[in-house]
């Protein structure tokens, strides 16, 4: 199995987009600050709804009506830093799927914590209609928060894995 | 293991390929913009959900026990988070 992983990274990084960005001298840092820019959007919204979920920061706004101010900014965030970091991935696609910390932000974390997102999009509503902040909203607000910073840690870890 | 983990992972990218664009779409913005923007949503999901698929492979494939017990708690963790949300009443917008 670990054979054919590392035939199909090669073959991605062989594919003439992956070649353009990995021999380029502007476009991989370029791909790069596209990166971390929708990274930002989409990281730094969450964490606003994760915090107003937690009952910190502006008191007179809940966390449903800054979810409806920053939704369409959060998936455009995503859709951003989905972009670049595919470019990134199929410029060295056999290097990365050998890279516990990669395998372990892509294959584990990011998909708990995107179902989380979408599950905790769809209940802050049924939240919303309760008094008060619900304890299940400030303990999703923190589980949903913890595991970006998570996704961020094993993101800063690839390099000392390679 | 390494089957009944792939087989795992695989379930994990039908739940998000499928699940993601199902949800996003009951609240997507009103006209033709809001298309465009669910269309571009779910083209880059599915993106991200074959990535995703490809680094779990590569996990289940690895001989490490932590990384068998990490992935295996991870699908557990995301068919019940995903079977047990409720669908909202109204769209947001």
């Amino acid at each position: 199995m670990d054979g054919s992983l590392v035939s199909f990274g090669n073959w991605l990084q062989n594919r003439s987009f992956a070649l353009a960005v990995a021999t380029s001298d502007w476009a991989y840092p370029f791909v790069q600050a596209t990166h971390f820019t929708g990274l930002s959007l989409w990281v730094g919204t969450t964490v606003a709804t994760d915090l107003s979920l937690m009952g910190m920061g502006n008191q007179y706004q809940s966390p449903l009506q800054l979810l409806n101010v920053l939704f369409i900014w959060n998936w455009i965030g995503f859709c951003i830093a989905v972009l670049g970091g595919f470019l990134l991935f199929s410029a060295s696609a056999a290097t990365y799927l050998i890279n516990p910390a990669f395998l372990v932000k892509l294959g584990i974390l990011i998909p708990v914590a995107l179902i989380l997102h979408i599950v905790i999009q769809q209940r802050m509503r049924q939240w919303a209609q309760q008094p008060g902040r619900p304890r299940a909203a400030r303990i999703a607000g923190l589980v949903e928060l913890l595991f970006w910073i998570s996704v961020v840690t094993a993101a800063v870890a690839i390099p000392y894995f390679a | 293991m390494t089957i009944v983990l792939s087989i795992g992972a695989f379930i994990n990218f039908l739940v998000i390929i499928l699940g993601v664009p199902r949800a996003l779409w009951k609240e997507r913005p009103s006209g033709s913009g809001g298309l465009i923007w669910w269309a571009s949503v779910t083209l880059l999901v599915a993106v991200f959900s074959c990535v995703s698929l490809v680094a779990a492979v590569g996990l289940a494939s690895s001989t490490s026990t932590a990384a068998h017990l990490v992935l295996v708690l991870a699908v557990l963790f995301i068919l019940w988070m995903f079977f047990t949300r409720r669908t909202p009443s109204h769209s947001i917008r």
